[in-house]
């Protein structure tokens, strides 16, 4: 526990210090890795602690970016508002969303998200006077601090890391517990005296709200937007992100992000078939690492518990 | 004494089967009330009734006066009705002592509490029924990896933590071995008496009942015949003759006389050890069935008999060992290639298609082999209750129903050596001595069938010889005469 403290504490310690020993384009990509990683995350809470098949979490991403370009270029908000605008718009779209989703369960939550997000997306690839149709939008001014790489960088990381506290908070907090005993046996969960939908709606909610956080960060990085943000091939990316990184686990989705991003990254260089690295990758993960890469961490730290040998475990667990 | 729960003439369908078609019933505060009935009787669909699992179409349900009848399940809990189910029902990925606490915390209506760590509230209330229920040197573990026993207690324990007026438990002894059964029958009379909880449960052993209920309920074909005391309900003619049987207690028929096994035998294991993932399971076992005998394998709940059946079929390839049959090796082949060399596999847990009708279910095991003896026909004169619901999902039949299902399933596929885990577990007395008398019409036929149980009577009177299982490791091999001869043994291994 000491030693892994002190490994976040060095972590964060090299992260603040990255502008000043790495190279821009590197501080850049770590940038990206935290954004996404931190989309990633939002969609660990409802996914893995959540046991919800959010099948296309991209759409708030979208929304809060959106919400932000939209507002410091059309609408003349100031730019601080409009960031702040963003998370809470998104938040908004979850709750939408969420309250036709929850009334469903499994797969056809996840089939009713992707057409309700996909109508999010049409509207962004479209409503050309507003969006900027297929084209997005481009060269979003920023206030003075934000202009720069370095500042952009310090204000990625700063919120990413508040965003990520608070994040911890709530899967520790009575809520976290009450959701994974939701996930686990939702039967059971409604039996025992707990509003099933009110606290999935709730976790949707909250998701939605950090996803509308990372989709804002990205404007400040990139400071542009484009339909893409919402397309369903990025939600699937993100899923994909939990899972190769842990989806039962805290750290997965960032540490699943960061390979993610920097395949895409530094492979990409070599060829544009870098989907088929991450292919191969996600095929060895199944067969080697079925919880993830930070699953897999996990068990090898925990400290095995002792077991009467002969005593078998019930039949089910056998096919879990 | 007041009287806490009152249900007046509940109805509710399937599909249009009328699985409860007027169910009444009464709890006082502080009483133990008991439902018994046969398989199929609607039991647990009452149960699931008067907790708000499902909507009655017709009738209501009072609690402590108020009628309940139309509130979904989680505002019955929070006005005092906790429950647990006839299937373990938990939390599999969080710890022993997060099962308890998550409730205790939906009790606290804590749960949209989202900045302080949730160890913070309700963990004392937590802690002191892990305590009283005896979990608490099992709290960090994972709840998955409990006994089936101790999982069984969990849930009373979840139940327990929403501090219920009213606990409704589902057979809370199934599949549980007697030592189990006997502490949580212990555990249930504690609660009553020094917490003065009213409990409503059904169960199919006779012998928990009445010496444990204060009134009992008997249900037969979705209606409540009658309520009363024990000493009534067991005078009551009807009663007699719709679940009781009329065989009670009466003779059943003798025992042909076991042969002595000769010539090579149909089923070889040799020296089979086993793993789940990293825990050893099976060690050295080795045994033998021959054509046209019933073999039984008896032991307690985790000695081993369900993974010995496994590694048998395929599910569970053995790590070391042999097993062979007819002669040929079938040592880590597949379920299915198993299956077709005529080896029938009927799991513990059922493991029938919930959304396959019953004979899309039996279509589906059926395997087409020359003078192949069970038909469709021959397995509904079997189980005739099959017949009557063949168009019924399976996931709407009783649990016992679904086990007659298991087995007409794997009877279709004609196999020479039929696996049986725990056919009779979970059923009522007068179904077991059916099944008794089938599976004997089973072994007449020629079938071959490896037997494992927990009932050691029933076991004892349809085997020819057998073996005793204990943490993984054979302890016994014989015949049922050496068995009944060794005191050891039984008293060791079986705890009789």
């Amino acid at each position: 526990m000491v030693s892994a403290r002190a490994a976040l504490v060095l972590l964060v310690a090299a992260l603040a210090a990255a502008p000043a020993w790495l190279p821009p384009f590197y501080v850049y990509l770590v940038a990206l890795c935290l954004v996404t990683g931190l989309l990633a995350m939002s969609l660990n809470l409802v996914l893995g602690y959540g046991g919800l098949y959010q099948f296309h979490h991209a759409v708030f991403y979208g929304i809060g970016a959106y919400t932000a370009a939209v507002g410091i270029t059309r609408l003349d908000w100031p730019a601080w508002l409009a960031l702040l605008a963003g998370p809470v718009s998104a938040a908004a779209a979850g709750l939408v969303i969420g309250s036709f989703c929850v009334r469903l369960s499994r797969l056809y939550f996840g089939m009713l998200q992707l057409s309700l997000g996909s109508f999010v997306w049409i509207v962004a690839l479209r409503w050309y006077p507003v969006t900027g149709g297929d084209n997005g939008i481009h060269g979003i001014p920023l206030p003075a601090g934000l202009q720069t790489l370095g500042g952009a960088y310090v204000f990625v990381l700063v919120t990413v890391a508040c965003s990520l506290a608070a994040l911890w908070l709530v899967v520790r907090s009575p809520f976290g517990l009450t959701l994974q005993a939701i996930r686990d046996n939702p039967q059971r969960a409604h039996v025992m005296g707990v509003d099933v939908r009110g606290h999935q709606l709730a976790a949707m909610v909250l998701a939605a709200f950090f996803a509308g956080v990372a989709g804002v960060l990205y404007v400040v990085l990139e400071r542009s937007v484009f339909p893409n943000m919402l397309f369903w091939v990025l939600s699937l990316e993100i899923l994909v992100m939990c899972l190769l990184g842990g989806w039962f686990t805290f750290p997965g989705p960032m540490v699943g992000a960061a390979l993610v991003v920097a395949l895409r990254t530094l492979v990409g260089r070599y060829t544009e078939y870098w989907t088929l690295v991450l292919g191969l990758l996600l095929i060895l993960l199944i067969f080697f690492l079925p919880e993830g890469i930070m699953g897999e961490v996990g068990r090898r730290l925990r400290p095995r518990p002792v077991q009467e040998p002969a005593r078998a475990p019930r039949p089910g667990g056998l096919h879990a | 004494m007041p009287e806490l729960l009152r249900v007046e003439d509940l109805h509710r369908s399937f599909d249009g089967f009328p699985a409860v078609r007027g169910a009444s019933l009464h709890v006082d505060a502080g009483q133990i009330v008991a439902v018994i009935g046969p398989n199929g009787a609607g039991k647990t669909t009452l149960f699931n009734l008067i907790t708000g699992v499902l909507l009655p179409d017709r009738g209501r349900v009072f609690l402590g006066g108020r009628d309940v009848s139309r509130w979904p399940a989680h505002r019955r809990c929070r006005a005092g009705l906790g429950r647990t189910f006839q299937i373990a029902n938990i939390f599999p990925r969080l710890s022993v002592f997060e099962n308890v606490h998550a409730a205790a915390l939906a009790r606290a209506r804590r749960t949209f509490h989202l900045v302080r760590p949730a160890f913070r509230f309700a963990a004392q209330e937590a802690q002191e029924i892990l305590e009283h229920t005896g979990l608490a040197d099992r709290a960090d573990h994972l709840a998955a990896t409990l006994s089936h026993g101790d999982q069984r207690v969990l849930e009373i324990a979840v139940a327990l933590a929403s501090q219920p007026r009213l606990l409704v438990l589902d057979e809370p002894t199934a599949g549980m071995s007697p030592e189990e059964t006997a502490a949580t029958l212990d555990l249930i009379t504690r609660l009553n008496r020094d917490q003065g909880l009213t409990i409503l449960f059904c169960e199919h052993d006779m012998d928990v009942v009445f010496s444990t209920a204060h009134s009992v309920v008997v249900m037969h074909q979705g209606r409540t015949l009658v309520q009363g005391s024990p000493e009534e309900v067991r005078r009551h003619p009807e009663v007699q003759r719709a679940y009781l049987g009329d065989a009670e207690g009466g003779a059943t028929s003798p025992r042909p006389a076991a042969t002595a096994p000769r010539g090579n035998p149909l089923l070889e294991a040799e020296g089979v050890h086993a793993y789940y993932g990293l825990s050893h399971v099976l060690f050295d076992v080795s045994l033998r069935v021959w054509e046209g005998e019933v073999a039984f394998l008896l032991g307690r709940n985790g000695a081993g008999k369900s993974t010995t059946l496994k590694t048998v079929a395929g599910l569970l390839p053995p790590r070391q060992g042999r097993v062979r049959y007819r002669g040929q090796e079938l040592t880590g082949r597949p379920p299915h290639v198993v299956a077709q060399q005529g080896v029938g596999y009927v799991p513990d847990d059922r493991r029938i298609f919930p959304d396959l009708t019953v004979l899309e279910n039996l279509e589906v095991g059926m395997r087409a082999r020359a003078g192949g003896y069970w038909t469709l026909e021959r397995v509904f004169e079997l189980f005739p209750v099959l017949r009557e619901k063949q168009h019924h999902r399976g996931s709407h039949l009783s649990g016992g129903e679904q086990k007659m299902l298991a087995i007409a399933r794997a009877l279709v596929g004609n196999p020479d050596l039929l696996l049986l885990d725990e056919p009779m577990e979970g059923l009522a007395p007068m179904l077991v001595r059916a099944l008794e008398d089938r599976i004997r019409t089973l072994k007449a036929s020629g079938l071959t069938v490896l037997l494992a149980e927990q009932n050691v009577g029933a076991a004892l009177r349809l085997a020819d010889r057998g073996y005793v299982i204990d943490d993984g490791r054979i302890r016994f091999e014989g015949t049922v005469e050496e068995l009944q001869g060794n005191q050891e043994v039984r008293r060791r291994y079986l705890l009789l």
